[in-house]
């Protein structure tokens, strides 16, 4: 072959093998933590103003994992996090009762909504507890679209069910097994109610036909919590980096930007480690 | 609606272009680093594989042969599983810490494509006329010359598997998924993108990144096909 | 009496557990026009491919100038760059008649601009300097063999081989390569020659062997036949 084809494989080849070792992370002199969470955290975007500073800050990248609940506290698990940033209070419990993770912070919370079409069938709007809501919606086997995945919001829509003793099943009773942006989509074609967290039902409004018809139950409320991986089970964590996180996230700097973040002209997420009257 | 998502999918992917959208420009990068490296390296390994399976006789050949065909079935995502169980740190090669990295992804990718190479080339040698070889012998080739000369003369078939390859580890989503973890600014690729803005349920945004797929695929295997060109049938 | 340049002794090939041959000795002349003759089948081209040194899967020994040749890759190669073998419905590479004819140069690390001209004279001299740039699928029967014959020829072999040429030749350019294959004798070229033809047998054969089912029938410089 010519001349100027063999240079230009080669220059090829060069660019590959230069890019292939700039992969391996540890050429790039910086530390590196791996935080697991769930999709609709990620797609809050919260994440997107919270962490920059603390990357800067501490000279290290945080690379955001971002699964279903279940799958992010299995990472933490195996100790492919070095930590996790979850809202699933049982799960969290029994992941810190079993040894797997120390340190737990309460973050902040944000809400679920139960959302429905305007025509509201089961006649639910402006009820104040979630469990009769969704009783009548089951009494009249109006359409309810679950995302029926391990996720937070699914964890928290199946207690509601089983607060109230109903086993959750019938042709009325959609399973998509998909995140929750898919979900409400299938809701909205669908004309059914649906339990969602407000910051993704606030990224969706105006492609959605579909009201907010119960909120504000106590009962509703998604709290977050922050875990460290027990560098005692897993002991090639990054426990110090996962610990200056929870500092950051807990702190004065942490906290006040958590409460300072709106989307979609609202304030999706409340702090819960600061009481909002003491943040500066 | 669906007209709808396409013309509005279509305009997106101008926009995202023309705007040389930083998000984007770092994902397709990301894209592109990993499918050429994947397929280059599941190049080097495969095609000696290949031609040694067409040239040499041993027992088993056959079950050999079915095997890599139905290998090409593969789903990504199981491949996907499978590697993510030996990388992961609760795995036999945890302590590598590959789990979540571009190599983590180069791996599974150069399996993933490594049957479709092999098969493929196998298929091109095959493909020579055996009276090549004596040819080669009697003009005084030696064993090295009589290797580049099988290259060169089933050219067209290997870089259809490499093509090939390229395109099955460039489109995939299942591995990069599992094992980069779709870590944004780093494992992030197009087609993890796709999922993920799919998965937000924002079709259009997810349909213009695969827009944007297609036109680098498309303006590669142009720029391979013009190299051809000279001697392309 | 010419000199034997090349002995095979004891030749034997199996394939698939049945023999194919089995022969006491064969000789080549120096310089000369050596006939290989028989029916099809009897193992004629299986071994013009062994005393080429193509096929190195035999039992039995091939002498070259007095040497026994080893089966060892320095030497084969040697060797092999000293012969040349043209063989019925030619294999060509991809590419231009030229560059398949500028092959055997090319392996051999000739330089660039004498490869050219080689290329040129040789192509002069077979006539088809019309074909060089043609590409090598799309020519006829006979072209495809005068470009493996000005292949075989471009490195000015000791020994050449070559197995049934007229098949794909029409009338003139058998007449044609007779007086290039003579003149080629006469200048030096051992030639080996697999035939059919009764007018080349008859009138340039300076020795013939006869074979048939993989056995020697006959062999010798005066040898008429009339069958």
């Amino acid at each position: 072959m010519n001349n100027s084809k063999k240079l230009i494989i080669l220059t090829v080849l060069f660019t590959l093998v230069v890019s292939f070792v700039f992969t391996n992370s540890s050429v790039i002199a910086q530390d590196r933590l791996i935080l697991a969470t769930t999709t609709s955290t990620e797609n809050s975007g919260l994440l997107d103003v919270l962490i920059p500073p603390f990357e800067e800050k501490f000279n290290t990248r945080v690379d955001v994992v971002s699964v279903g609940t279940g799958k992010a506290i299995s990472l933490a698990e195996n100790g492919d996090a070095d930590i996790i940033l979850v809202h699933a209070r049982a799960a969290e419990e029994a992941f810190v009762e079993a040894g797997y993770g120390v340190n737990r912070r309460d973050v902040m919370y944000n809400d679920f909504i139960i959302l429905g079409p305007a025509s509201d069938p089961a006649g639910i709007s402006g009820m104040e507890d979630a469990g009769s809501a969704f009783k009548k919606i089951s009494e009249t086997s109006s359409p309810f679209v679950s995302r029926g995945d391990d996720s937070g919001t699914n964890k928290k829509e199946l207690s509601i069910w089983s607060g109230v003793g109903i086993e959750s099943s019938g042709n009325w009773y959609i399973e998509t097994g998909q995140g929750m942006g898919a979900s409400l989509n299938v809701a909205n074609e669908k004309q059914a109610y649906i339990l969602a967290d407000r910051g993704t039902f606030l990224a969706y409004k105006a492609d959605l036909d579909l009201e907010i018809l119960v909120e504000g139950d106590p009962e509703l409320f998604n709290p977050y919590g922050i875990i460290p991986v027990n560098p005692a089970v897993h002991n090639h964590v990054n426990y110090q980096m996962a610990m200056a996180f929870v500092g950051y996230i807990t702190s004065q700097q942490g906290q006040k930007i958590i409460s300072e973040y709106t989307a979609y002209g609202e304030v999706l997420f409340n702090p819960s480690a600061i009481k909002p009257e003491n943040i500066e | 609606m669906l007209m709808e998502y396409i013309i509005q999918a279509l305009k997106g992917a101008i926009n995202l272009i023309f705007t040389l959208d930083p998000e984007v420009s770092t994902v397709v990068s990301t894209s592109l680093q990993l499918s050429l490296t994947s397929t280059v390296l599941a190049a080097i390994i495969g095609t000696p594989l290949g031609i040694m399976i067409t040239k040499f006789d041993f027992t088993g050949k056959h079950f050999l042969n079915t095997i890599l065909n139905t290998l090409l079935s593969l789903p990504t995502v199981v491949l996907g599983l499978l590697v993510f169980s030996f990388i992961s740190r609760r795995g036999v090669f945890g302590e590598w810490g590959l789990l979540f990295t571009m190599r983590g992804i180069i791996i599974g990718q150069v399996l993933l494509i490594l049957p479709i190479i092999i098969a493929l080339v196998r298929n091109a040698i095959h493909d020579v006329d055996e009276k090549m070889y004596k040819t080669a012998v009697s003009l005084g080739a030696t064993g090295t010359q009589q290797f580049r000369l099988l290259l060169s003369e089933a050219r067209y078939g290997i870089i259809g598997a490499l093509i090939t390859g390229f395109g099955r580890v460039v489109g995939e989503v299942g591995v990069s998924m599992m094992l980069g973890g779709n870590i944004k600014g780093y494992t992030r690729t197009i087609t993890t993108a796709i999922a993920m803005e799919t998965n937000k349920g924002r079709f259009s945004f997810g349909l213009a990144l695969g827009i944007i797929l297609l036109s680098i695929s498309f303006i590669i295997n142009y720029i391979i096909y013009y190299f051809q060109s000279g001697e392309f049938k | 009496m010419k000199n034997i340049i090349l002995e095979a002794n004891n030749i034997k090939k199996r394939y698939d557990k049945e023999a194919v041959l089995d022969l006491d000795n064969i000789k080549i002349f120096e310089s000369a026009f050596n006939f290989l003759i028989g029916p099809n089948g009897s193992g004629k081209t299986t071994l013009l491919n062994i005393l080429s040194l193509v096929d190195t899967d035999f039992k039995g020994e091939v002498i070259y100038k007095g040497q026994p040749v080893k089966k060892v890759n320095f030497d084969l190669l040697d060797l092999r760059r000293n012969f040349s073998v043209i063989w019925q419905n030619p294999y060509l590479f991809k590419g231009s008649v030229a560059s398949n004819i500028a092959l055997p140069l090319k392996l051999r690390n000739v330089k660039e601009d004498e490869i050219a001209s080689r290329v040129e004279n040789i192509a002069k001299k077979l006539e088809i300097t019309n074909l060089l740039n043609k590409k090598s699928d799309e020519l006829s029967g006979g072209e495809r063999q005068k470009t493996s014959i000005a292949r075989s020829l471009i490195t000015n072999p000791e020994i050449l081989f070559i197995d049934e040429p007229n098949i794909s030749l029409d009338y003139q350019s058998t007449q044609y390569f007779n007086d290039l294959f003579l003149r080629l004798t006469s200048e030096g070229t051992t030639i080996l020659l697999i035939t059919h033809d009764l007018y080349q047998i008859n009138n340039f054969a300076e020795y013939i062997t006869i074979l048939n089912d993989g056995k020697v029938v006959k062999s010798g410089s005066d040898i008429e036949l009339d069958y």
